[in-house]
């Protein structure tokens, strides 16, 4: 899982790449590559136990934004039975902080009009920077 | 056969003459009449709106309220509803936090307190929207005066 942890460690380097005002687009680059860092550590990760090990990188292919959009959120709506609380809300956290990010990548990458600060893109990725996944 | 707006228009006349205590008479117009003067509309995408976001002054209440519980943190919040990138019906909260609460070993844990007390008032969960969250510090917005912060 080193892909996913060195784009994390260059969206950080790249939200304080300027040291005074920064520029819009290393912010814009940093959410951005925030959150490939996150999509692809959930791919991997949910690949990782393929028996065959050459189509694992083809299967992480087959999964779409919108769709694992969709099951983060019905992940956050769900009401567990007989929950392990803290399973419960380290998965709970994961799905947010996926849709979050995907909300401000597709803005990042879209919207031109928007002007973003470094607190703004910095409490993001801060969000999963710390995030404990296991296993990751 | 009925369309569903005609049944619904012989079933709002029916119910009209039965509350003025009349029963429905010979010279009630029948149902092919109505069918004819009944104009139907395109009702094939209607918009859904939450409650929770339909119910402006109580989401001001709200917010309102969580904005003071976290007074010592957070300076202002705004928030626009509007749908997110799926589609589906969502809050955009605009927060500017305090300087002290921006820096950036404190800003992961203050974020996240913020998001929930919010989330908690406006009970975003328990409605089926989702909020989402962009935080500022204070002279940030200061130094941009974005006209979409205020």
């Amino acid at each position: 899982m080193r892909f996913p942890g060195h784009l994390l460690e260059q969206a950080s380097s790249l939200a304080n790449l300027e040291k005074g005002r920064p520029r819009q687009a290393s912010l814009r680059r940093a959410v951005s590559t925030a959150y490939y860092a996150l999509f692809h550590l959930l791919t991997t990760a949910a690949v990782a136990n393929w028996k065959t090990s050459r189509q694992r990188h083809a299967l992480a292919r087959v999964f779409e934004h919108a769709n694992m959009h969709e099951a983060c959120k019905k992940t956050n709506d769900k009401s567990f039975l007989n929950p392990n609380h803290a399973n419960v809300k380290h998965l709970k956290h994961i799905a947010n902080t996926f849709m979050q990010l995907q909300q401000h990548r597709h803005t990042a990458d879209y919207d031109n009009s928007k002007r973003w600060t470094r607190t703004e893109v910095l409490a993001p990725i801060s969000n999963w920077h710390k995030m404990p996944l296991k296993g990751g | 056969m009925s369309t569903l707006p005609q049944k619904r228009a012989l079933s709002r006349y029916r119910k009209r003459l039965n509350q003025r205590g009349k029963r429905l008479a010979g010279d009630a117009p029948d149902s092919a009449q109505i069918r004819a003067t009944v104009k139907t509309r395109d009702n094939g995408f209607v918009p859904y709106i939450p409650g929770v976001l339909a119910n402006t002054v109580k989401l001001d209440a709200n917010v309102n309220r969580a904005t003071r519980a976290l007074a010592g943190d957070v300076v202002h919040v705004y928030y626009e509803i509007g749908l997110d990138l799926i589609g589906n019906p969502s809050i955009f909260f605009k927060v500017v936090l305090t300087d002290q609460a921006s820096r950036p070993g404190k800003l992961r844990d203050v974020a996240q307190r913020v998001a929930l007390k919010l989330m908690n008032e406006v009970k975003t969960d328990q409605e089926g929207v989702h909020a989402y969250f962009n935080f500022r510090s204070r002279s940030e917005q200061e130094k941009m005066k974005d006209p979409t912060w205020v």
